[in-house]
This record gives C-alpha cells, sequence and structure tokens, in this order.
C-alpha cells in the first residue's frame, strides 16, 4: 500500500473542500484546513483504498484538524478576553457568499449538525463510517441526526428560532 | 410499537435492519401524518444535496504536487532540525572532549609531586614539618591529616629510612610528601594528596632525572618519586609497581 495518487487526491478534493467549507464557514480557513489535511494524509498510508472509504478517512482527519484547530483558538479567545476584558467575535457567514435559502439557513445551524447532515445526508456515508469520523458513538450519530434535520425543518418552515444558545462546538 | 425518531431517520436513510424498517413502513401506512413529515424530511435533505451541489467552489485547488512538494518542505524541516541537533550535541561533545584534553596535558599526571620532591629532594637542608627516623612517627603524623588514606610505606628492607615529612597545601586541600634517604644519600619521596581533579590510574611517567609512579584508593592519589640515576632505587621502584599494579 501506498501514499495517495494524484488522481486520488484530485477525485476527493471538491468534496473536502466543500466539507471544510461547511465546517469553517470561512474559505479562508477552509483552504488552509484542506491542505493541511492533505499535508498530514501524505504521510501516512490509507488502510483502504475504495473511493468512499478513503473519503471518510480523509474526513476524520480533517474533522481531527479542525477540533484540534477551534481548541487552539478557543484557548486563545479565553486569553484574550482575560487580557482585554473583550469578547473577541466569533467566525461568520459574512465571508461566505450564500445565495441559496436553503445554504444560508443551513448555514447558521450549530456545527456539530452541520457536520452530521454533510456526512451522512450530503456525502452519503453511512452511520458507522460517520461514527467514526467524528469519533462517536453510533446512537450519538442517530440522536445528532435526527435533531439536526428537526431544527432545519423548522427553519425551513419558517418558524426560525434563534439559536439555542449553549455552544455546541 | 410505534418506531422513535430516530428509527424514522434510519430507515430514511437505509440504516433500518429489516424488523425497523417492517415496524417503519406499517406505522407510516397507518399513520398519514408522520408519512407526510418523513417526506417533507427527505424533500429537505434532497433540497440541501442539490443546493451544494448548485454552490460554487471558491476555494483554491492546488495541484496534488502542490502538497507532495509541502510534505516534502515539512519532512525536510525536520530533519534538517535533527542535524543541527546531533551537530550541536557533537560539537559540544568534541569540544568538551577537546577541552579535557587540553587541561589533561596542562596538568602532568602528579606533577606536583615531582616538584615536591624537587623542593625537598635536594641535599641542603630544607626544613622539614616533622624530622623523623622511626616509622610510626610518621604514620600518625600522616593519619592526623589525611583521614582514611594509606600511611607511608616502610622502605626499609630496601634500605630507606624515613627523614622527615613536610605538608603542603594545594588548591584541592593538603597533601604531604614523606622523604626516605638510603645511607649513600639517595633520597626517595612518597607523596600523597586528594583525588581531585581526577583519580589517576596507575600508572608512571618520567619527568627530566626522576621518575614518577603513581596511583589512587577511592581517597587520594598518591605517588613516589625516585631518582633515575640511583641504582639502588630499582627494588623500590619494582616492588611499587608490583604492590600497585
Amino acid at each position: 500500500m501506498s501514499q495517495l495518487t494524484d488522481e486520488e487526491i484530485r477525485d476527493v478534493m471538491p468534496h473536502l473542500q466543500r466539507f471544510a467549507l461547511w465546517l469553517t464557514r470561512n474559505p479562508h480557513s477552509a483552504d488552509d484546513l484542506v491542505q493541511s489535511c492533505l499535508i498530514k494524509a501524505l504521510t501516512r498510508t490509507p488502510q483502504s483504498r475504495d473511493e468512499q472509504s478513503l473519503r471518510a478517512w480523509l474526513f476524520a482527519i480533517l474533522y481531527r484538524q479542525f477540533i484540534d484547530g477551534e481548541r487552539r483558538r478557543k484557548r486563545y479567545r479565553t486569553l484574550l478576553a482575560f487580557f482585554t476584558g473583550e469578547e473577541a467575535l466569533s467566525s461568520s457567514t459574512e465571508s461566505m457568499a450564500i445565495a441559496d435559502d436553503t445554504l444560508a439557513l443551513f448555514a447558521t445551524l450549530p456545527t456539530d449538525y452541520r457536520v452530521i447532515l454533510l456526512l451522512v445526508s450530503v456525502e452519503g456515508l453511512s452511520y458507522k463510517e460517520a461514527a467514526e469520523t467524528l469519533d462517536i458513538p453510533l446512537g450519538t450519530v442517530m440522536s445528532r441526526l435526527s435533531r439536526a434535520r428537526k431544527l432545519l425543518h423548522e427553519k425551513l418552515e419558517g418558524k426560525v428560532k434563534p439559536l439555542p444558545l449553549r455552544r455546541l462546538k | 410499537m410505534k418506531p422513535d425518531e430516530e428509527d424514522l431517520h434510519a430507515w430514511l436513510d437505509g440504516e433500518a435492519d429489516d424488523a425497523t424498517a417492517r415496524r417503519v413502513e406499517r406505522y407510516l401506512a397507518e399513520d398519514p401524518q408522520a408519512a407526510g413529515r418523513v417526506a417533507e424530511i427527505r424533500y429537505e435533505m434532497q433540497l440541501l444535496r442539490q443546493a451544494m451541489h448548485q454552490q460554487k467552489q471558491t476555494l483554491e485547488t492546488p495541484e496534488p504536487h502542490v502538497f507532495r512538494r509541502r510534505v516534502r518542505q515539512q519532512r525536510q524541516r525536520k530533519l534538517a532540525l535533527a542535524c543541527v541537533l546531533v551537530l550541536s550535541l557533537s560539537v559540544g561533545g568534541f569540544t568538551g572532549w577537546q577541552l579535557k584534553d587540553s587541561q589533561m596535558a596542562g596538568h602532568l599526571p602528579m606533577e606536583d609531586a615531582v616538584q615536591a620532591y624537587k623542593l625537598f629532594g635536594n641535599a641542603t637542608l630544607t626544613p622539614m614539618d616533622v624530622v623523623a627516623s622511626q616509622q610510626n612517627e610518621l604514620a600518625s603524623w600522616v593519619g592526623r591529616y589525611f583521614i582514611n588514606g594509606n600511611l607511608p610505606p616502610n622502605l626499609e628492607q630496601y634500605g630507606f629510612k624515613p627523614l622527615g615529612a613536610r605538608l603542603i597545601a594545594t588548591a584541592q586541600g593538603p597533601a604531604a610528601l614523606v622523604m626516605y634517604q638510603d645511607p649513600h644519600g639517595t633520597r626517595v619521596a612518597w607523596y600523597i594528596r586528594p583525588l581531585s581533579p581526577v583519580k589517576l590510574p596507575h600508572g608512571e611517567r618520567k619527568a627530566e632525572d626522576v621518575m614518577a609512579q603513581y596511583w589512587s584508593d577511592e581517597h587520594y592519589n598518591y605517588a613516589l618519586v625516585t631518582p633515575l640515576d640511583a641504582a639502588a632505587t630499582g627494588d623500590v621502584r619494582k616492588a611499587v609497581a608490583q604492590v600497585t599494579g
């Protein structure tokens, strides 16, 4: 078994970009995330070569990088708030151009919900693959998916409630 | 039994097992409202998928070789870092070794014993701290200054009698020279001093017209300094070499 081929990288690229974009909701962060994900992936050897599991494998790497980055950012933000007494602005969707209403509403979902919908409903990962990618139990995948769809449904119906206050990151 | 929310989603995603699927289908057939809700979710997910596929990707798409190059650069950086580390360690180690060598070169082993012998070994009477012809007098004097040290050897069987002893200060503490003389006026000296800077191994060296044999125990360095030109000292040297070697 060898490293990813150029062909495999080209094939998976749009999927990684989409995943990164909706994770970060910021094109620059998404670019960085895709880059660091592929660089990390190129230092390893994938366990399986079929397209679907290769994609899941890369999603897992990308997601791990994202979580690590968020943790660092949060720590930095807390530190900043401690010294300046101000709450630093969190990332927003303003740097992303979204023409579609559905996507605009989707963008307002908490990160965990966006991720699970992307993996299962858009990328077509199985529950098991999604659970492995996010490193969470299968039961959590199911409950999160059902809550995510419910919230999106309410938003689409126009019954838009303010975002739940608890942070889901 | 009524299927729960998660069962409905699992069925929708094709993840439900046969039993659950049958249960969900029966439930949806009996409850048009629930069936409507599930259809809505299915539709919304289609909507999402379509919107996702139509959304223009504004991200840069570098060619794969760009990533490979980055990986290579990262590896080279790590390798370079490791090299720097190894290099600095070896430079440090080598310099240290050189330093040690040069220090050792500056310190001829037991040079102080040789110098002390030269100072006190000449026939003119440089005053001794103790003038003793008895072995045990000398032994008790040495014992006072050098705890746990060896006592000066008895060299009478080789014709050498103790003449006296002299206390000498070194940077590491007191040292002492015990002078012996044979009936022909040949003088040999036994020397004791603290271990530092280094515990000397057993050895010997010649300096001009004298020979220094040296050895160590746990606490002190010792030396026997003998003149090279006197035939009478050959036996003493042999004896010392045997005992300490």
